[in-house]
């Protein structure tokens, strides 16, 4: 009874000793930046940034390979934060949402589809369940990635809060259609379908996908919109949201976010000053 | 000397941690991503498992063992059996502590010497204080010499042992880095792309290592 525990406590003590005698020789000094950084930035380890986790950032930003607007969520004010500790200006960061590259709501089901129920999994039986291929599944995948909570799915269908994203990208990677995408605040016009089917395909599932009519095309003063492949593509450079296309275009596929983000309060754009 | 090359050939290829008995096999899918790091991975294997074969030998011998150089036998003996000194049901816990603070010791090195390496290690050096192969060398060593009456010879082959299993540890979770860095370059349907390919390529190597099997011992 007594032996076990006399050769353990013996020789935990002994590697205990042993362990602080080389604690002692083998000392690295670390940056102590490293940690004032870290703590300035948000912590979800989202890896927005593509490095592992906001240490890795922190490490990166004092070894000067990252830059201190580095960080997507954290946006302006962890931008300025982090440019205060390593004592450099922050250049202008451009705020960014997700758009969901979709609005098919009531695309009508192929098949029952009985298995796992993430789009994820959906997906890989014949493209998922419903009618239309490129659309939303709705199961939630990008709604369960969000670590920030701006993904909500409502009546089976993604919203994205655009007051809440901070364009981390997780969604991005999430869904399996590759619907999301990140669009600078400004942006207000976008075009909500992927589906590169023949018009008379797409009218035949959803009511609102791009039909490649070419209304927009011809109405466009600024030669911003284009249709490739049977959809409407924009040129983000030339688009000046003047939202004459969103009037023209006969399925709604192209939507206009001015309204909503007046609402949210996140248009216009606050002029980000440098310093 | 033909036994030692014999148990060297052996521990490294024909029973093969990896390969042969499914031992260690985290750090092997984990690492095994870029040559360089596996490399790494693999000189740090050898190194622990050589630390703590030695090690955990050291401390089964005078601490654990009923022998007749028992620390507290010799101290404590009297007249005694050596049979009353018999803690080898301690082996599995002592073996962890030691591994466990060898790692410690190697982590606190690779920081101050070579942290490129410590930095692509990352994660992985600690987990290998969790690596079963290190942990299943040591027992795997207490039960193949820890009888062996020398002492010079037990702890040759002890040291020995834990050495190739390093070795054959480096030898397939290189080949597997290789093959790994050729599959990047492959077009694998998105079913199997990454972990699942990497499993059926562990597979086939594992495979491909039981023709050793029968050779030696």
């Amino acid at each position: 009874m007594i032996a076990p525990v006399i050769i353990l406590g013996f020789l935990g003590l002994l590697f205990g000793v042993g362990l602080y005698i080389a604690s002692r020789v083998f000392r690295v000094s670390v940056d102590t930046r490293i940690e004032r950084v870290e703590r300035a930035l948000p912590g979800s380890n989202c890896g927005a940034c593509g490095l592992a986790g906001c240490h890795g950032l922190a490490k990166a930003i004092v070894h000067g390979s990252a830059e201190v607007t580095a960080c997507i969520p954290g946006g302006e004010r962890v931008a300025h934060l982090v440019a205060d500790i390593m004592g450099v200006e922050a250049k202008v960061v451009e705020k960014k949402v997700a758009i969901l590259r979709c609005q098919g709501r009531e695309v009508a089901d192929r098949f029952i589809y009985e298995g796992i129920l993430t789009c994820q999994a959906a997906s890989l039986v014949h493209g998922g369940p419903k009618e239309c291929r490129f659309g939303c599944i709705g199961f939630g995948d990008c709604a369960r990635a969000c670590p920030f909570d701006a993904l909500h799915m409502v009546n089976g269908f993604p919203e994205v809060d655009e007051g809440r994203c901070v364009s981390c990208g997780k969604c991005v990677a999430a869904c399996p259609k590759g619907l999301f995408e990140l669009v600078t605040l400004s942006k207000l016009v976008h075009v909500r379908c992927v589906s590169t089917d023949a018009g008379k395909a797409v009218r035949k599932v959803c009511r609102v996908g791009c039909i490649a009519c070419r209304r927009c095309e011809a109405v466009c003063e600024f030669d911003a919109v284009r249709i490739e492949n049977n959809l409407a593509v924009f040129d983000y450079e030339k688009c000046t949201s003047c939202g004459m296309c969103v009037k023209e275009c006969p399925t709604g596929t192209i939507m206009d976010y001015r309204q909503s983000r007046k609402d949210l309060g996140l248009w216009p754009v606050k002029a980000v000053t440098g310093d | 000397m033909r036994s030692y090359i014999l148990l060297f050939i052996s521990i490294a290829l024909v029973n093969n941690f990896i390969l042969a008995k499914f031992l260690g096999l985290c750090p092997f899918i984990g690492v095994s991503k870029r040559r360089k790091q596996a490399v790494g991975m693999g000189l740090a294997v050898i190194f622990v498992m050589t630390m703590a074969s030695a090690a955990s030998w050291a401390v089964y011998r005078f601490l654990l063992a009923p022998t007749g150089h028992n620390i507290f036998y010799v101290l404590l003996g009297d007249g005694r059996p050596v049979s009353d000194f018999d803690f080898t049901f301690l082996n599995t816990i002592v073996f962890i502590l030691v591994i466990a603070v060898l790692v410690q010791l190697v982590e606190m090195f690779l920081m101050k010497v070579i942290p490129p390496l410590y930095e692509s290690l990352g994660i992985y050096l600690p987990l290998i204080t969790t690596n079963c192969a290190v942990l299943g060398v040591a027992l795997l060593n207490i039960k193949d010499f820890g009888a062996v009456h020398g002492l010079a010879e037990s702890f040759a082959k002890t040291v020995l042992q834990g050495f190739g299993g390093g070795v054959g540890f480096l030898i397939v979770i290189f080949l597997m880095s290789g093959i790994r860095e050729r599959l990047d370059q492959m077009e694998v349907p998105p079913a199997l792309r990454g972990a699942p390919m990497a499993f059926i390529c562990a597979g086939l190597m594992a495979l491909a290592f039981m023709g050793f099997a029968g050779m030696g011992q």
